[in-house]
């Protein structure tokens, strides 16, 4: 869907980003991993043009994105940014509705249109509508960032740090939120982050990048069982494992057996939470109830590796 | 309410244009003769208030225009220099930039609005760039980003939230320059300076009383009238 195709940047000499060449694919959420200064940012710029490669082909549905011009190119692009940027001046549906305006959509269509993005996002259309940005917290106006870059409909979304500024609880709770919408409609999404617990948990395909270049493109199993070298298994951690079992539930490692005479857990744990346990309990398996009703069990070479992604 | 407060000055100003009213207070400073002008008052307000106006517009159009120009991205240095060079504007003492401008332009109207642009750019450039350079760069990324172009991030984003601060500066210039243009009567412009030179020239207290209250009710009215447009605006 997205291809960089020996992609580069040099600030005078200084190279940011050399001789780049990956594939989004089409629907996958991408994260874009790596320290600071790696060059994350300005790959992602590059495939909206906000940062004009000096070589190399960006191509977004095969096409090249040169033949575009910047402004109709972002159009179809969506944009998050790390502190939202939200127009202070206009409410939350003027803020929402600024691509489709750009795009010349007639006033019915757009309204309704933001409607039902206030409505995906979780926040009520006939509450937040007519408000002002300054009086969202920090959740809600990127909740409205989202949506504002999901107005109209683009295939992709480029997103910078989107929960960066964001407390845990809210950082978390948007983070499954997202996912959620990103799979229902099915939106390439690239974005960059510096937390490897979100790249490990949101990521479909995680590109670990350093000094410009990228180190190692693949799934997050990939990168946490098969680190291309020293650098990708220094820089994730040696509990990276661990970080990848919190992201998911546990009723996608459970397998038929026999609950007797296990330590019983409810489905609602996360992964990691029931190694916790298997740890405590001083177990080899658990028993696993969704509300009561035993569901099976999980045994504790089952945590090993990836679990059946949901 | 607020509306009423607004329209206090400009009804004292009125009642102060009313033939002899103002003359017949002052009166008792001139040994009790109300001072006679050759002109009648309210024609030498209207031309007072036609220069400053007539001061805006070009400081409008020549100033909001340059802040914008030199706020552009990459332009630091010039946007700089331009915020010194608007700022010397008003170093300059008024009598030594009118004998300067006498000798090119004559006398009358031409070197007291020379003087007025350059007293009223300082505050309408200096506030259009302090006003255009605080609009959080996270929103301009953002609208860049979606896809505005240069024009339409300018009139959708940074013009609305430049605006209160611009027309701050636009209504602190008007108001400086009520005072300034009363200097334009010493090079023959007219204006409420004509009591105020002719009374220090004859030692008349009450004659330059009545064009300093004149021009300080016009300054009061303009600055609540101008306040009151830009708080609608909001």
């Amino acid at each position: 869907m997205i291809e960089l195709q020996g992609v580069e940047k040099r600030y005078g000499n200084a190279p940011a980003v050399e001789d780049l060449t990956l594939t989004f694919p089409e629907g996958a959420l991408c994260a874009l991993l790596g320290p600071s200064g790696c060059g994350k940012t300005t790959t992602l710029r590059m495939i909206n043009r906000l940062v004009e490669p000096s070589g190399g082909r960006v191509l977004l549905a095969g096409e090249d994105t040169r033949a575009l011009r910047p402004e109709v190119l972002r159009r179809r692009i969506g944009y998050v940014i790390q502190h939202v940027g939200l127009f202070p001046h206009l409410t939350v549906a003027q803020n929402v509705a600024t691509v489709p305006d750009l795009l010349g959509w007639d006033r019915q269509r757009t309204a309704a249109r933001v409607d039902e993005l206030l409505d995906l996002v979780g926040l009520d259309p006939g509450t937040y509508r007519d408000q002002r940005p300054a009086q969202l917290s920090g959740g809600q106006a990127q909740r409205v960032g989202v949506a504002r870059a999901l107005a109209a409909d683009p295939p992709v979304l480029l997103m910078d740090e989107p929960f960066g500024a964001l407390d845990p609880l809210a950082r978390e709770w948007l983070q499954l939120a997202f996912r959620d919408i990103q799979r229902r409609l099915g939106t390439t999404v690239v974005m960059v982050t510096h937390d490897i617990d979100e790249a490990l948990r949101l990521g479909d395909l995680v590109a670990l990048m350093r000094g410009g270049r990228l180190v190692q493109f693949g799934s997050p199993d990939d990168l946490v069982l098969r680190p291309a070298d020293p650098f990708v298994r220094q820089f994730l951690g040696e509990d990276a494992p661990l970080r990848q079992l919190a992201g998911q539930p546990l009723s996608a490692f459970v397998s038929p057996g026999d609950p007797a005479g296990l330590p019983v857990v409810d489905a609602s744990l996360d992964a990691r939470e029931a190694l916790g346990v298997l740890l405590r309990e001083g177990a080899d398996a658990l028993a696993v109830q969704d509300g009561g009703a035993p569901l099976g069990v999980v045994r504790w070479h089952d945590l090993r590796g990836s679990g059946r992604r949901p | 309410m607020r509306g009423l407060g607004a329209l206090l000055w400009p009804a004292l100003l009125v009642l102060c244009l009313w033939p002899g009213v103002l003359p017949g207070l002052l009166a008792p400073l001139a040994g009790g003769e109300p001072p006679t002008l050759d002109t009648p008052l309210w024609r030498l307000t209207l031309v007072h208030l036609g220069l400053v106006a007539a001061a805006t517009v070009v400081v409008v159009a020549l100033g909001v225009p340059l802040a914008l120009a030199v706020t552009r991205p990459g332009r630091d240095a010039l946007r700089d220099l331009t915020g010194a060079v608007a700022g010397l504007g008003q170093t300059v003492p008024t009598f030594a930039l009118l004998a300067l401008a006498v000798p090119a332009l004559g006398f009358g109207w031409p070197p007291t609005l020379l003087g007025l642009v350059l007293y009223g750019l300082t505050p309408v450039v200096g506030n259009g760039i302090a006003a255009l350079r605080a609009v959080d760069p996270d929103a301009l990324d953002a609208a860049r980003g979606m896809g505005m172009t240069p024009g339409q991030t300018l009139r959708r984003i940074e013009l609305p939230l430049a605006r209160p601060v611009l027309l701050a500066g636009i209504r602190t210039a008007t108001v400086y320059n009520v005072g300034t243009a009363t200097v334009g009567a010493a090079l023959g412009a007219g204006g409420l300076g004509e009591p105020i030179i002719n009374g220090l020239s004859q030692q008349n207290t009450a004659l330059v009383m009545v064009g300093a209250v004149l021009a300080a009710l016009l300054a009061l009215s303009l600055d609540a009238l101008l306040g009151q447009g830009s708080r609608q605006r909001q």
